[in-house]
């Protein structure tokens, strides 16, 4: 079963989560600070780490910055409500999806799953000539996309944009990271394009456009693209 | 520019009446110094035009009133030729030096004018800085404060949901002993988030002055009793000494308000000294029995003097090595002084002898009390007329 490191400087929140976790068979680590997490995690080697952003020794977007300088493991983050620039400067920092306090245990479980199942996936996604997030194909060679095996016709840009998606699929990626690497550096805060093409996606790849289950929206902060299966 | 001009023709009429009786006893000389004057004043007035009207007029009065033939134009002989013509080069030459004097001077006045301009400028611009600054620091703090605020509130109210949220799962086994630790948790986290909310309650009573004890005799040795073994198990990794002197007289004190002075300066002595080190609670009559002193001793790191003050102000949060956030809300030791100067008392902080922090709190002696001392009311069974804590269970209204 997976492995989980949890970082958080509350112990009742690791003894909950913890426990919950450890109950849904996962196995479980705990550290009370960044730099004890940082370094439990190169000792157990943890499937996907679960992070407070508010630790008292580092702050949690450096810790993310930390992890990335050597491993690709999943990171949820833990943020407090109401905190929408600090999940993006997480996210933005290597985080790939978070979780907003206070949670509930099966919230928190649905996201360590996609955060799992599209982790594993990822380090090959990068190279991949194909991509696949559930029904839908990409065929970043021909640039050309399937959905259920129909083709999909796209614009350049509305594949540059699904196959950025694609390649970090699981992953809840900022409004500035895709618009910097989808139409070029300083076009970083031209989120009206973004939605004018998330849109346009909508209606060409989701059953219901207003209630999207392959692309979806982490309101003020960014998209995830994800199975539709996943919770 | 009139001005000048009047000074200048004014002052000729003046010097040539004055002169015109002596004139046939002096030289020409004399006249012509005499109207350069004139011509000089009527320039420092007036400044450098009133220079061709004053010599032209000074020429023409010397000539028509001081040069033979008398009451002409005419000039006959070529020394008054010479006269002539140094007056009005004397004339041209001193106006000329006045109207530079006075310019400078001028000048001067207005570059002063000028600076002090800029000074007063200055002036507000720092008055205005510092007012900004000040306002900066108030929002800073407030935002400080907001954010430590629902920083704790929110803590609590996330191992709650988690806990809940896992014990309301049909679908998941748990075992017994991770039902009990999630029962527990909350338990624990629902405690804390009541102190807050306390807290909480509490400072906005004091700030609002709406605190009003509501005192009764009450026996502090109960008082210590009760509190020390509701807070035992945040205290338990600590030594914890309960000193009570003989005879401790009755405190005039709100039984729940004092209550939760000594809790918070407990919580203080477990959250901020290390554990196994012994915190002491100390109570007995000071001032000839004319106060009570509880005094929570611990042996921590203890209050560095720059602190003692402060410590007690709303918000104020000592510094542990660099933890972020500190350690607590800042609001224990805010509400500990108001509800303790709410019944006319003190509170202060020293250092305890061999390292620590003492808190000790002064509270006034019920009247009633003394008489325990009499033989008289020493025979009444104890603490008859005195109001129990058990008798007062709701909270002071205040």
């Amino acid at each position: 079963m997976a492995r989980v490191l949890i970082i958080d400087d509350e112990e009742a929140i690791l003894r909950v989560v913890g426990t919950g976790l450890r109950a849904r068979g996962y196995d479980v680590d705990t550290a009370t600070g960044g730099a004890a997490g940082l370094s439990r995690a190169v000792i157990d080697n943890p499937d996907v780490v679960v992070l407070d952003l508010g630790l008292p020794d580092l702050d949690g977007v450096e810790v993310c910055r930390r992890f990335r300088l050597w491993t690709e493991v999943p990171i949820v983050v833990l943020s407090a409500h109401g905190t929408e620039a600090r999940k993006v400067e997480a996210l933005d920092a290597g985080a790939d999806d978070f979780v907003t306090k206070p949670f509930g245990m099966a919230e928190l479980e649905a996201r360590l799953r996609v955060a799992l199942r599209h982790g594993a996936r990822r380090a090959v996604a990068e190279e991949a000539p194909v991509l696949e997030v559930g029904p839908l194909r990409l065929d970043l060679a021909r640039r050309s996309a399937e959905l259920r095996g129909q083709p999909v016709e796209l614009t350049a840009r509305e594949f540059d944009l699904l196959a950025f998606l694609a390649r970090h699929a699981g992953k809840v990626v900022t409004h500035r990271m895709v618009l910097e690497k989808v139409w070029g550096p300083g076009a970083g805060d031209e989120t009206h394009y973004l939605r004018v093409y998330a849109n346009r996606l909508r209606r060409k790849l989701e059953d219901d456009p207003n209630h999207p289950t392959l692309l979806r929206t982490s309101p003020g902060v960014g998209y995830q693209l994800v199975a539709p299966e996943d919770p | 520019m009139m001005a000048g001009w009047v000074v200048t023709l004014a002052g000729l009429a003046v010097a040539t009446a004055g002169l015109l009786p002596f004139r046939s006893d002096m030289t020409v000389a004399t006249a012509a110094l005499v109207l350069v004057v004139p011509v000089a004043l009527g320039v420092a007035v007036g400044g450098f035009s009133a220079v061709p009207v004053g010599v032209v007029a000074g020429f023409l009065t010397f000539d028509f009133f001081f040069i033979p033939p008398y009451s002409t134009f005419y000039v006959t002989e070529w020394e008054d030729w010479i006269s002539l013509v140094v007056y009005a080069m004397v004339g041209c030459t001193v106006g000329g030096v006045v109207a530079q004097l006075g310019r400078a001077q001028r000048e001067a006045e207005a570059r002063r004018a000028e600076a002090q301009l800029l000074w007063a400028e200055r002036a507000r611009l720092v008055e205005e800085s510092n007012r900004l600054q000040l306002l900066e620091e108030v929002d800073r703090l407030r935002a400080a404060l907001i954010g430590s605020v629902s920083h704790d509130l929110r803590t609590p109210l996330a191992s709650i949901k988690a806990s809940i949220s896992d014990l309301a799962d049909p679908g998941l086994r748990l075992s017994d002993e991770d039902r009990a630790t999630l029962l527990r948790t909350t338990e624990e986290e629902t405690d804390r988030l009541t102190r807050l909310v306390t807290n909480l309650l509490d400072m906005s009573r004091i700030q609002a002055g709406a605190l009003v004890p509501h005192t009764s005799a009450t026996p502090l040795d109960e008082l210590i009793g009760a509190v020390v073994a509701r807070l035992s198990a945040m205290l338990g990794e600590h030594r914890l000494v309960v000193q009570i002197s003989d005879g401790l007289p009755l405190a005039d004190v709100d039984y729940l308000l004092v209550e939760q002075v000594l809790s918070n300066l407990l919580e203080n002595a477990a959250r901020y000294t290390p554990t196994g080190t012994a915190v002491t609670v100390r109570a007995g009559a000071v001032d000839g029995a004319a106060e009570v002193e509880v005094a929570v001793v611990d042996h921590g790191p203890g209050v560095a003097e720059a602190e003692r003050e402060r410590i007690f102000d709303q918000f104020y949060r000592l510094r542990d090595e660099g933890r972020e956030p500190p350690l607590g809300t800042g609001m224990g030791l805010a509400i500990v002084k108001g509800i303790v100067e709410a019944h006319g008392g003190r509170v202060w902080v020293e250092a305890t002898p061999g390292g620590g922090a003492t808190f000790a709190v002064r509270l006034p002696v019920a009247p009633e009390s003394t008489m325990l001392d009499d033989g008289e009311a020493a025979a009444s069974p104890a603490g008859a007329p005195v109001a129990r804590p058990a008798a007062a269970p709701t909270r002071a209204q205040a």
